[in-house]
């Protein structure tokens, strides 16, 4: 799911790190209106960890093998804290153990972290939604955050990679190769909308305000 | 049918010393022409060359097979050489020792994948380049295999490391959590 140093070109690295400045911009503008800004910061760096340490999680699904990604927990839990929440964690994965990369960061926020804020706006939504039913309510929206995050993730990884393909590059091979990865990451997508749906009920059992907007 | 009756009946009336006979003889025939046999022959040789073997796999061990490989002679824009790794993930090429630096490999599968730099010098010149491309060692010189950055830490390392990043996450946490109570 990490886009590795040399495996895009420049000028997509650059617009990567455009949205990826224009996104973190307007999360900070929205965390800086709430009332307490650094109230969700002990959180925010909680999941941040969790989010460093998904990806040494590997999942084999046979032929390919797949990591958590958890983002879509991460909007769930964090709402626009999610995006630099994402960010930092991608920059540790990346300077640590060499997931990614430096130069494709910013298109790895992209892909990981606009999924997190489109989850947060999915649970928020979805909650309102069905109000009528709580517990039912809260599990659905969660579950459908969770894995809609994950499914956009895989979406936006195979499009990008897709569309610069370099020239001199066997392209049947290539879209072969990340089809197959794409199914592999289909179980993932549902496993990560069931964990997230269980996280979110139970700290809706435990400590409510947690997940409160 | 006509011919395996017509081929029965005439190994029959041969019978077992006419077939011992039949058989010496084509051995013998055989065994008398080695000339034309050689005629037909092909000629082996074997020449050292200093090939070079990406090995391409995943952090979990798990090869990456069929993975698409690019290869750049140094100052070269253009690929050099393209193939595809092996089941195990493998992938022999030989650089051109007349074109010594930095030879670049791009290994590529579903967007994932790495560049690696192999260093190749020449440090002898010689004025026999058949002589010369019979001792690689002195010819084209390789240095040490360059690792992908992440790769080639132990598990202790990788607990080490991971532990740490997340160990100044919990820090900032409890001090955010601290100022505000």
């Amino acid at each position: 799911m990490h886009i590795a140093d040399g495996m895009v070109s420049a000028p997509v690295c650059l617009v990567g790190y455009g949205l990826t400045g224009l996104t973190t911009w307007l999360s900070l503008k929205q965390i800086n209106h709430t009332a307490e800004p650094t109230q969700g910061v002990p959180k925010a760096a909680l999941l941040t960890a969790a989010f460093f340490v998904a990806s040494l999680i590997h999942i084999p699904v046979p032929p390919a093998s797949v990591h958590l990604v958890l983002n879509g927990l991460m909007g769930v839990v964090l709402g626009y804290y999610a995006f630099p929440a994402v960010l930092i964690g991608l920059f540790f994965q990346a300077v640590m153990f060499g997931h990614g990369g430096l130069s494709t960061l910013g298109i790895n926020a992209v892909i990981m972290g606009l999924p997190a804020l489109v989850a947060a706006q999915i649970f928020r939504r979805g909650r309102r939604l069905l109000q009528r039913a709580p517990r039912w309510g809260l599990g659905c929206s969660a579950f459908g955050a969770g894995a809609i995050a994950l499914a956009l993730s895989v979406l936006l990884f195979s499009s990008i990679v897709v569309l610069s393909l370099p020239a001199n590059l066997d392209a049947t091979i290539e879209r072969a190769a990340i089809l197959t990865l794409g199914l592999a990451h289909i179980p993932l997508i549902f496993l990560e909308g069931i964990f997230t749906a269980l996280l979110a009920l139970f700290l809706d059992r435990v400590k409510p305000e947690l997940l409160k907007d | 049918m006509m011919t395996q009756i017509g081929h029965r009946s005439f190994m029959q009336r041969v019978g077992q010393w006419g077939r011992i006979f039949l058989t010496g003889g084509g051995i013998s025939i055989s065994l008398a022409m080695p000339q034309a046999a050689q005629a037909h022959g092909v000629v082996l040789q074997h020449q050292p060359v200093a090939a070079q073997t990406i090995i391409a796999q995943y952090e979990t061990g798990e090869p990456m097979a069929n993975a698409q490989i690019t290869v750049y002679a140094p100052n070269g824009d253009s690929p050099w050489l393209q193939g595809t790794t092996d089941q195990d993930g493998r992938f022999l090429f030989t650089p051109d020792p007349a074109q010594p630096g930095n030879w670049q490999v791009r290994v590529r599968q579903a967007g994932h994948g790495g560049i690696i730099t192999i260093p190749v010098q020449a440090s002898v010149k010689t004025d026999n380049p058949v002589a010369a491309s019979s001792s690689p060692s002195e010819n084209l010189v390789t240095q040490g295999p360059t690792e992908p950055q992440g790769a080639g830490y132990t598990g202790l390392q990788k607990a080490v490391m991971t532990a740490s990043v997340v160990w100044g996450m919990v820090g900032t946490a409890s001090f955010f959590a601290r100022r505000k109570a």
